[in-house]
């Protein structure tokens, strides 16, 4: 028997077009059903007119849902291309201005589209692992460079590389590591994100970068690291700290986001993206701590945040405190009497560390994206005991960032942080 | 369409109005707002519940507001100058909103629960240097014996970012205990941006402020602990 279904979702502008983020799912019983049998499924209007209204309502996409179970790949049928086409039509004079969707789900894979238009769609299960249910059908050609990853994961997982869009927020000791591994794994496209200049004290651990790049832009020195490696890369550089104005909200157009900085403010700034928008986080970060009489603290660290998993606030990652310090501007900075000592100082920075923090974070990614395993999304590297261990967080319902009320709320809800300096 | 509102001469020859410039035919001469909108809803017209409908006025004659109990009389004779013609005005309703769906929406609605004369506005634009702040105003928050004064006004600044952002320190009007001490850690030199000039601010802060725990409420109660304590 054939199955349908209803799906509202949040749709939210790219500058390519929409991404939806499905909130709410809802599952006809036999009764909601005007017929169903193992090649024809209609829905009743009792059920759908509701949930229709309620997308009008809220500005909401509706996606129509039904299974093809005698295919194995499904293909949309001329019966599907009719009921698309007078739907389409009536959803779009019923809620005009966002995309509607027909899902078909056959028994091995899923195929979707735009009702309106008849645009492949790719569709995305976002969790611990990021699936790729459904692709625009795009061929990728495997390069002989990648044959030894291949061998690793799978021409199917190369391919989902390939494709990504990946944000990368800071691109200092971390950043420049990852861009350096991620352009060698075959990824072409970029959005990257860093207001600050090389200086000399950054030469000991920036990829890339050399003593002629002083006073350049840590973008354009991870361009170069780039293209070096890519032929024709797609890179989208963002002179500007994610939390000023405008810049947090470009990085919807990413497939998966890379936390590379170190101010509290900006790791925030990607947590609410992590949850608004359902665009997958990997946090990361180094610890060395010298303090007098102890011996020397040092570690890094890597987490997955998204959808389904806690939150940096649920892991208490991020300090208020900072945060409001760092949201200020200089003069309101200068103006305060406990900011001054509460300013940060330099911290201690060494490559080796560095490069562990975001080969562990390129190695999550890898396991969430081409489903290689790996255990739990929170990794911790001791140095001095040289041990590396998972560590399991549970999120908090109450969350206000994290919680299923607000995962895909869109530009609904808390906003993103919008000031006019860099934190 | 049938009514008990209905004019006695009922008579009247195919009896129509107009709505957005379409001819809507109707069975009755005289109809009520309500069932005009009817009228209009079972042409396949769309009408938002929240807008008025309008009875356009000829000529010099002013546009009318129909309630939805007004009766309308649709004859359209000479002296009538004409059918009737309709439309619906949706109301301006301009006015400040927190972010909708916000925590801080949230928050200060919780915090109106239990202080309901409590308002929320945007502090002016210097203040907002570092991103949109906000300023809570209590009226009136009761104080314990041993202050010159039974009841003081409450001024707080939600920071940007909240709340992931700490709100820290808070106003009240010139206190000073019944000996006519100032109160520790307090002055009237650090200005609020809304609050009168005088007001007394307090250093006073949430030791471990945490988004998923913390909230305007819980705030004010750390403000209500600084002001139990007569010192």
């Amino acid at each position: 028997m054939e199955s349908a279904a209803i799906l509202l979702a949040t749709p939210v502008t790219r500058t390519d077009g929409f991404r939806l983020l499905v909130r709410e799912v809802h599952l006809p019983t036999e009764g909601d059903y005007a017929y169903r049998t193992a090649t024809r499924v209609r829905l009743t209007p009792k059920f759908a007119m509701p949930l229709e209204r309620r997308a009008k309502d809220k500005g909401w996409s509706v996606i129509y849902c039904h299974s093809h179970p005698s295919q194995l790949q499904p293909a949309f049928s001329s019966v599907d291309d009719n009921a698309e086409q007078q739907i389409g039509a009536y959803l779009s004079y019923r809620s005009p201005g966002v995309p509607h969707i027909s899902l078909l789900i056959g028994s091995g894979g899923i195929d979707a589209r735009v009702m309106a238009t008849g645009e492949k769609i790719r569709v995305v299960d976002v969790g611990e692992e990021i699936k790729f249910a459904c692709n625009t059908g795009e061929a990728t050609l495997l390069e002989e460079q990648h044959n030894r990853q291949v061998l690793a994961f799978g021409e199917e997982g190369q391919q989902r590389l390939h494709r990504l869009r990946v944000g990368i927020v800071g691109l200092g000791g971390t950043g420049s590591a990852l861009v350096y591994q991620l352009a060698r794994l075959g990824i072409d496209s970029y959005i990257l994100v860093d207001w600050d200049v090389i200086d000399e004290t950054n030469l000991n651990r920036v990829y890339g970068a050399t003593c002629a790049d002083v006073g350049q832009t840590k973008i354009s020195v991870a361009e170069r690291v780039i293209r070096e490696v890519r032929p024709n890369p797609n890179i989208s550089l963002i002179c500007a700290d994610v939390i000023m104005r405008n810049v947090g909200r470009r990085l919807v157009d990413a497939d998966i986001i890379f936390c590379c900085t170190d101010s509290h403010a900006s790791r925030d700034q990607l947590n609410r993206i992590a949850y608004k928008y359902m665009i997958p986080v990997f946090d990361m970060g180094v610890v060395i701590e010298k303090s007098d009489g102890s011996p020397l603290f040092y570690g890094a660290q890597a987490s997955m945040i998204g959808s389904g998993l806690p939150c940096l606030w649920c892991m208490e990652r991020l300090n208020a405190k900072r945060i409001m310090y760092e949201l200020m501007s200089p003069e309101q900075r200068q103006a305060d009497p406990y900011f001054a000592n509460s300013n940060s100082v330099k911290q201690p920075a060494v490559i080796s560390l560095t490069s562990t923090a975001a080969s562990l974070a390129v190695t999550m990614a890898l396991a969430a994206i081409t489903g290689i395993p790996h255990k739990g999304r929170y990794v911790y590297y001791y140095g001095a005991g040289a041990t590396m261990k998972p560590t399991k967080v549970q999120p908090n319902a109450n969350c206000p960032f994290c919680s299923s009320s607000v995962v895909g709320n869109g530009d609904y809800g808390d906003p993103l942080h919008e000031v006019d300096h860099e934190s | 369409m049938s009514s008990d509102k209905t004019k006695e001469n009922d008579s009247h020859p195919n009896p129509f109005f107009f709505f957005v410039g379409e001819k809507i035919n109707v069975n009755q001469t005289v109809l009520t707002g309500a069932q005009i909108k009817d009228a209009v809803r079972n042409a396949g017209k769309t009408i938002d519940p929240t807008h008025s409908l309008i009875l356009e006025g000829h000529g010099d004659e002013a546009d009318r507001s129909i309630g939805d109990g007004d009766q309308v009389d649709l004859t359209h004779g000479h002296e009538e100058k004409g059918p009737k013609h309709f439309h619906c005005r949706p109301n301006a309703d301009f006015g400040f909103q927190l972010a909708s769906g916000s925590t801080l929406e949230k928050h200060f609605t919780r915090l109106i629960g239990r202080y309901p004369n409590a308002t929320i506005q945007e502090n002016p634009i210097q203040a907002n240097q570092g991103g949109l702040t906000y300023s809570v105003h209590i009226p009136e928050i009761d104080l314990p014996a041993g202050w010159n004064k039974s009841k003081t006004s409450v001024w707080f600044i939600v920071p940007a970012g909240y709340p992931s952002s700490t709100p820290d320190c808070f106003w009240s009007e010139d206190l000073r205990t019944i000996g006519g001490v100032e109160p520790k850690n307090s002055n009237t030199g650090t200005i609020h941006p809304l609050a009168p000039a005088g007001s007394r601010w307090y250093s006073w802060h949430v030791k471990a402020w945490s988004p998923i725990t913390g909230d305007l409420l819980s705030y004010v109660s750390t403000i209500r602990d600084r002001l139990g304590r007569v010192e």
